[in-house]
Formats: C-alpha cells, structure tokens, sequence
C-alpha cells in the first residue's frame, strides 16, 4: 500500500543509464522491469527520494529503445502462461514490434542484452525471436554472412558433422 | 563504449565513429540457446555446420531443444547417449517416427531388447517431456517393398516393424517413464492393440494429459478409449480420426464415466474431433451421445467416411451446445435451415462455422442466410449498447469465419451475407452459382474486415450454361476489405478459351483476371495467399505488377491449378497457355525476393500437350540445383529436352529423396553414371525414370544403381513413356 500511495504521490521515476543520462519514466511502465520492480521493492524507495535509479549496464540509447518498447506496451494485458507443450512460434510477432525491431545488429542484440538485465521478457522473446527469424531459411554460410561469423570447421570436419548430423534430417 | 564488461567487444573496420559493434557470437551461451530454443529441428542442423562453437553449444545445451522428432531407424547406442545428455533433458516435445520406407539393410542390427532399451533411455532421460508422438507407418507400404525387392531381401517384414508400437508405449508407462506427466498424446500407429494402451492406464495412468489424438489406430477399440479416458481426468481435447473401431460407444462411456466419477462434471471436453468413422451402429444414437457430451464443447468437428451413416444436426444434438464456439461439418452429416436456427439460438458464442460437404447434404437457403445475418445484427446493436454503457465493449462476438455452401441462394441470401459485418474475418462460399455473380453485384458492403475471402464455382455441368459462376463482382468485395486481405481466392468456371483464344475482349473470361489486375492497382499490402481460376490471360507483365504491389504475397496460384509456393511448387497443367507458366516458372526460380532453400516439393505434372513443356530443360535443372537445396521431391513431366548434363546439374540438391523424370528420351547411361556420382545422391530413395530408350541395359542399370546408393528402394527405368503398361519395365 505504501507503493501505491507512492505511485499516487510520484507516479514518475528516474532511470540513469551507463553513460549517466538521466530518464523520466511512469513509475507502471518501469516496472515492466521484473529487475527494476525487485530494486523499487528492496530499496523501499522513500517518497521524496528523487535519485535515479542506476543501470550501469544500459547505456542512454539503448534504454531509451527499451523505454518506447515499454511505453508501447504498458496496457498489454500480464503474460499468460504460454502452453508449454506447443511447438515455438516466431511468425506472431506484432506489427509495431517488427518495426521496432528494424535496427541494426549490434542494437538488436544490445536490446537482447539489456532486456535479459532488466529482466522484461516480453521484449526479450520479441528480440529473440527476431534473431531466429534472421536464421531460419539460411544456409550455413549464409548465417555467417549474416552475422560476421567465421568458419573454423575444415572442410573434412564439417562433411563429418553433417555425417553425424543425418539422423537429424527428416525421412 | 556500448557494451557492458562481461561481453567482449570489437572494432568493425569502416565505421567512422568507431563505436564498440556487438556481434551475435559474443552473446552469452545461455542467451544464444534461448535463441536457439526459437528453431526447429532442421535449422539447429544448418546452425551446428556455422562455427564449432555453435556446434558445441546446440549439442551440450539442452536448452536449444524443445522438440525432437527422431526415425526408428536413426536410433543406436551412440546416439542415443549423446541425445540424453546434450537434447533430452530440455525437451518438452518428442516424437518417434518410422521412415516411410524400411532402414537400409546394412544397418547393424539391434535386437528387440536393445532396442527397448534404447527407448527407455530416451524417455527417462526427457525429464520436462509434455508431448509425446508416435507416428509409426508399417503396413502401407510393406507390400510395395516385398515386390520391389522381389526376395532380395529376406527380412524385409521385419525391419519394417522396429519395434511394436505396443512396446514402445510400455516403455512410457513404466516407472521413469513419462506417462503420467504428459499433456499432449499423438498416436499413429495401426500395429496398436489395447493391450498397449491399457498398459498406459495402469499406475499413476495419465493424470495430466490434456490432448489425446488418436489417428489410423486400425486396432483399437471403444474399450480402450474408454479407458484411456476414464485414466485422464483433465482431458479437454479428444481427436479420433480414422480409427474404424471406435463407434459412437466409446464416446459414450467417455460421458457417462465421466459422469459417474466427477459428479457435477459430467464431461469437461472442450475440442472434439471425430471423423473417418465406419461404423457408427445407430446414427440418431451417435447424434445424441455427441449432444450429450456437448455442454462444455466449444470446438467440434464432425466427419463420416461412410455413405451408410448421416448424421442429422438437428435440435436434439446441437440443442446442448451453450459454449461452442467452432463447429466444422463435413461429409455426411446433415444440417439445413432448422439447425442453422438452432445454432443461432443456442450457441450465441458461435464463431466459425464451415459446412464443408458437397451440395446436397447442406441444404442452406436464403433463409439460412437471413437467421445468420440476422444473429450478427444483434450482436452488433448488443456490443453498441455495451459500448455505451463501458466503453472497452469486447469485439470479439458473433461470426468471425464462415463457410457455406452457395448453391441455392439467390441474390437475396448474398444481401443477408453481405450484412454480416466488420466482425466477419473469413468467408468461403462454395457451390457458387450465376446466382452469386448477381447477388455479389448489390451485396452490401459491410465485410470491411474480411482476412479470407474465397468464392468457389461448382463442378461444371455440361450444357448448364445458366449456372456459371464468372467471378465478375469479386472486385466489388476485395475493394472493401482490401487492407486486411491476406487470403483471395476465385475459381470460376468461365470458359478460360472464349477469353485466351482472343473471340474479343468480352466479359467472358475477364473474372479472375481482371480480379488480377484490380489486385495490382489495389496494392494489397498483406495478402499473402492468390488463387485465381481461371486466368490464363494474364500477361507476364501482369504479374510482375501483381507481385510488386502484393508485397507479403508467398503462394500464387494462377490459371488453372498452377501453383507457386514457398514450400511447394505443384504445378498441374492440363491444357493452359504456356504463356503464364513459362514465366512463371522461370521468374520465381530466377527471382532474388522469394526464398527457395524451404521448397521442399516440386512437381510439373499432368500434360496434355507436351510440346508445351519445353521450358523444362537442362537450363532449368541448373536453377533448381542452384536455388531448391533443400529439395526432397522433383517430378517433372516430361521432360524430352533434359540431357545428362542437367542431371548433374543436380548434384547440390543434397537432400532429394524422390527423383521422377518422365519422357527423358535424352538421357544416356552418361545420366546414370552422374546421379550414381553425385554426393546428392546419397539420400535417393526412389529413382523413377521413364521413357530412356537410350540406355542399353535398364536392368543391369537398375542393378548396379540399387547396389551404389544404399537407400534407394525403388529403381524404375522404363524404356517407354507409357504410363499403364508395365509390361516393359524394370522393377528391382
């Protein structure tokens, strides 16, 4: 009760990034963050305490990134428990998001990192599955030119890999 | 510097402001195999050929696998260590399968008790398994084999049978087994008796399943069902289909258990799928006993094979069906006027409704038509009235997929369907008739949130010109809903020569096509899927300005039956204007924006003229090695210009099972030499090639063909093209 009266009071918080960049935030769209909702708790912050929140390894561009995802999404309803046992999907990702996700590599995956940090799974399974999307229907050497990966396999290991690999081809 | 300390980073050379790049290997490995958890089994193969550490990675962390799929005849002792240690432990699904046709006989030979124990490792070492499948394939082709094979192979029964379906679910039911934490059963397997599932009902039984599929178990009975049911108190979904045993009793004993047990719980099933029955002893008993386990329903799909048994849809079976929200009907089962009545009545949660039989068992008039529409008005003054008072009114009420039968409305009907409204997401009108190209032309246009538009013709009758269908509205239709379309689909049946042998440019004929251009000029941003029938005048042009205004187009199918997809290309030609097909054909595979490395099948068949195939030609094959390297089945008919060089050219299909070349009268012992060569090869299964009157001695050929490439079961070379004749073939 305290937190909701504190949410009344101050509905806003402050986020300071890496590169200490200080970021207004509804205190509702923050907590999106299982990791920053865990600090505000453990912190207990005080009502008129109005320092930042620091997030040593979000730098300012990335957060800001985050932040419009979680704004975007603040009235998504709670996640449901997903059905565990059905196969993954990668072909629901919602149109605002595809658009979202149109950047380059290294922030994609720094938004990957930074929402495993944060601790947001939504938009940890929304960059994840934009990787996936980035992989599928790619031939092995198509995946490394994707992704500025070297091959290290000879060519006799890699006829060896596919060799071991048979059993995993569909019949 | 953009990157915390724990991850490495690296210059990219060439970015001026030097910033830090984050490179997808430099990830951690736990959040590499999240990634990795997103792909299916065939990518997790491409993936470990990338670099060594991915190789490492998707094999030592469990976490990459949700699902394996596994062929009876892949399992040995090392693998199967290596899967329990690396795979295993993460996997929530895990299906077991036999290969259509038998493990190559060099194979070393397990025994039977190997074999279990093999099985057993599997399971016990899945700990998080939630779905099991088991989809073994053995009396389908088992004789084909023992001919083909003609006693080469002696055993060739038994190594069809790996290990008994019966077996193999005993394995799951033992302790450490996984029987009593699954959710999700899938039961393929005609080998399977009852005494095999009742080992399943034993114990712990499965107190945790939720959906039991149940497909071509020829064996069992309504006792077992009934068991398997009455062990599985959470179940809610129930898929029966073709399992000629099982009658309208089992289902029986599933409601009447139920309600013994769970006292005012008396069925709790949600999906219900019941279809490819043979005998249903007594149809209006079936009708009841499915009303009564109805009350929970809310997807039911109802399908008979037999011409002996209608099942009527009336108030007695629907009349309890307050929570249904998909019902399907096809086949035999019987439903007009009165029980679309019944329906609106009774289940006001109704969302999709598809009558899927022919003509004469839906009788759906424009009354029908009017008791929909008229469901759909007072939905949408209820939803006005709640917005009123609240404004987030839930939109999701009334139809949102329909599918009916159109032979007997008139233009009336279509004006009821035609109000219908915004909520409407999908319609398909079958049966359509010159009743529908009116009725479309003053159809009110309040569909504006069609997904799925489809307006089949009937089979044509001769001399019937009266009952046509040309598809001439269409337009009218998809320019309302243009920016959701994603799926379009017209088959007229206008004659297709009036328009293509150029009798002027009358409206005959101008349906689908101009349907087409209409589509181009609309710019439908999301359609994904195009069927139009007939449009054989379409110009190349035509749809090159057709696919760049389609976008998010991935499957078009123009003129009759001609098909172009990302996963399979089938192209049935029967007597069509190669103008469109060449193209076609030749612009898919040479095209940059559509990914051909899922193309799986691709098959030209079905010619009438063959001079019209002359596109199939080495130049072709060059493309198709290029561009289809995942490519299991190539068929193409026929194929006169093809020579020895373009079957090398198919060496990089690495994957192809299923070679078929019909009229290769080109071909020489050259072509055979080159497919025994090729490291392509190496998974052929069945190598049909017809008319190579150039090859001296098919037989040998075939001979030494089946001794170089070990999986190759079935070797047809036939000196003619003839298709019935067999008499101057050679089987193996």
């Amino acid at each position: 009760s305290q937190l909701s009266n504190q949410r009344a009071a101050m509905p806003n918080i402050k986020l300071q990034s890496s590169d200490n960049e200080i970021f207004e935030v509804e205190l509702e769209i923050a907590k999106q963050s299982n990791t920053i909702k865990t600090m505000l708790e453990d912190l207990s912050v005080s009502d008129d305490s109005d320092d930042p929140v620091p997030l040593p390894n979000v730098n300012a561009a990335i957060l800001k990134k985050v932040i419009a995802w979680c704004t975007h999404h603040k009235d998504d309803p709670p996640p449901v428990e997903e059905d565990e046992y059905k196969e993954r999907r990668t072909d629901d990702i919602p149109t605002w998001d595809l658009e979202f996700m149109k950047v380059d590599q290294g922030t994609l995956f720094e938004i990957i990192l930074a929402s495993n940090y944060l601790d947001i799974k939504g938009l940890l399974d929304v960059a994840c599955k934009t990787v996936a999307n980035m992989i599928k229907g790619k031939s092995p050497e198509e995946i490394r030119k994707t992704f500025n990966i070297k091959c290290d396999f000879t060519a006799e290991e890699l006829e060896q890999v596919r060799k071991e690999n048979e059993w995993c081809e569909e019949k | 510097i953009s990157c915390n300390k724990n991850c490495n980073t690296m210059l990219r050379p060439g970015n001026k402001k030097k910033r830090r790049i984050l490179m997808l290997d430099q990830l951690p490995s736990v959040i590499l195999a999240r990634v990795f958890s997103y792909l299916n089994q065939q990518t997790l193969l491409e993936c470990m050929l990338v670099c060594k550490s991915w190789h490492k990675l998707i094999l030592s962390e469990p976490q990459c696998w949700r699902s394996l799929r596994i062929c009876t005849s892949d399992l040995t002792d090392a693998l199967v260590g290596q899967l329990c240690t690396g795979v295993c432990p993460g996997l929530v699904r895990l299906e077991i399968y036999s290969a259509d046709w038998p493990e190559p006989p060099q194979q070393p030979g397990l025994d039977r008790n190997a074999r279990k124990a093999l099985v057993r490792r599997l399971f016990k070492s899945s700990e998080s398994l939630k779905s099991f499948s088991l989809r073994l394939c053995c009396c389908r082709h088992s004789n084909a084999i023992k001919t083909s094979r003609s006693g080469s192979v002696s055993g060739g029964g038994t190594s069809v049978d790996w290990l008994s379906p019966d077996t193999i679910l005993s394995q799951l039911a033992r302790k450490g087994g996984r029987a009593s934490t699954l959710y999700s059963l899938t039961l393929r397997a005609e080998r399977l008796t009852d005494s095999g599932v009742k080992k399943l009902t034993g114990g712990a039984g499965c107190a945790q399943l939720r959906r039991l599929h149940l497909t071509a178990c020829h064996r069992l009975t309504d006792s077992a069902l009934a068991g398997l049911t009455a062990s599985a108190p959470l179940l809610h979904c129930l898929h029966i289909v073709d399992c000629p045993l099982i009658s309208e009793r089992g289902l029986q004993r599933l409601s009447s258990g139920r309600g013994k047990d769970g006292g005012n719980a008396a069925c709790c099933l949600r999906e219900l799928t019941f279809a490819g029955q043979h005998r249903l002893a007594d149809q209006a008993k079936a009708a009841r006993v499915i009303g009564d386990i109805g009350s929970c329903l809310e997807r039911l799909s109802l399908d008979s094979c037999s011409p002996h048994c209608t099942l009527s849809c009336d108030q007695s079976m629907l009349g309890g069906f307050q929570c249904l929200t998909q019902l399907r009907l096809t086949a035999l089962c019987f439903i007009g006027d009165p029980g679309l009545a019944v329906l609106a009545k009774c289940c006001p949660g109704l969302r999709i409704l598809e009558l899927l039989c022919g003509p004469t068992n839906h009788c759906i008039t424009d009354l029908g038509a009017a008791v929909l529409a008229s469901v759909a008005v007072s939905h949408r003054t209820a939803a006005a009235a709640s917005a009123a008072v609240s404004p987030p009114a839930a939109e999701s009420t009334g139809l949102q997929e329909l599918t009916l039968p159109c032979n007997l409305l008139t233009p009336k009907g279509y004006h009821s369907l035609g109000s219908l409204g915004p909520g409407l997401a999908k319609l398909c009108l079958r049966y359509c008739s010159a009743g529908a190209d009116r009725g479309m032309a003053t159809m009110p246009l309040s569909l504006t949130g069609l997904r799925h538009l489809e307006a089949t013709a009937s089979a044509r009758c001769g001399g019937e010109e009266a009952a046509l269908f040309a598809g001439l509205e269409m337009t009218r239709l998809v320019e309302c809903c243009a920016s959701n379309l994603r799926i379009l689909r017209v088959v007229s049946n206008c004659d297709q020569h009036g328009a293509g042998g150029g009798g002027g440019n009358g409206s005959v004929g101008l349906g689908p096509a101009a349907l087409a251009k209409a589509a181009a000029r609309l710019s439908l941003a999301e359609l994904r899927e195009l069927t139009l029938c007939p449009c054989d005048s379409l110009t190349e042009t035509c749809v090159a300005q057709l696919l760049r205004a389609c976008p998010q187009l991935r499957h078009v199918s123009l003129g009759p039956d001609i098909k172009v997809s990302q996963v399979s290309i089938r192209l049935m030609i029967r007597d069509t204007n190669l103008s469109i097909v060449r193209p076609l054909i030749g612009w898919y595979l040479r095209s940059d924006t559509i990914c051909y490395r899922d193309l799986l099948h691709l098959e030209l068949i079905q010619a009438i003229r063959p001079e019209r195939f002359c596109f199939i030609t080495d130049n072709l094959l060059t493309f198709i090695g290029q561009r289809c390297p995942s490519l299991r089945l190539l068929r193409l008919e026929p194929c006169t210009l093809v020579t020895d060089q373009g079957i090398r050219m198919l060496a990089p299909c690495r994957r192809l099972q299923r070679l078929h070349l019909s009229g290769c009268e080109q071909l020489t012992d050259e072509a055979l030499r080159a497919i025994e060569e090729s490291p392509g090869s190496r998974n052929l299964k069945v190598l049909v090639l017809e008319g190579c009157s150039r090859i001296e001695n098919s037989r040998k050929a075939a001979e030494r063909l089946q001794k170089s490439l070990v999986r190759l079961d079935q070797c047809l070379l036939r000196q003619d093209s003839g298709t019935g004749d067999c008499a101057q073939c050679c089987l193996l």
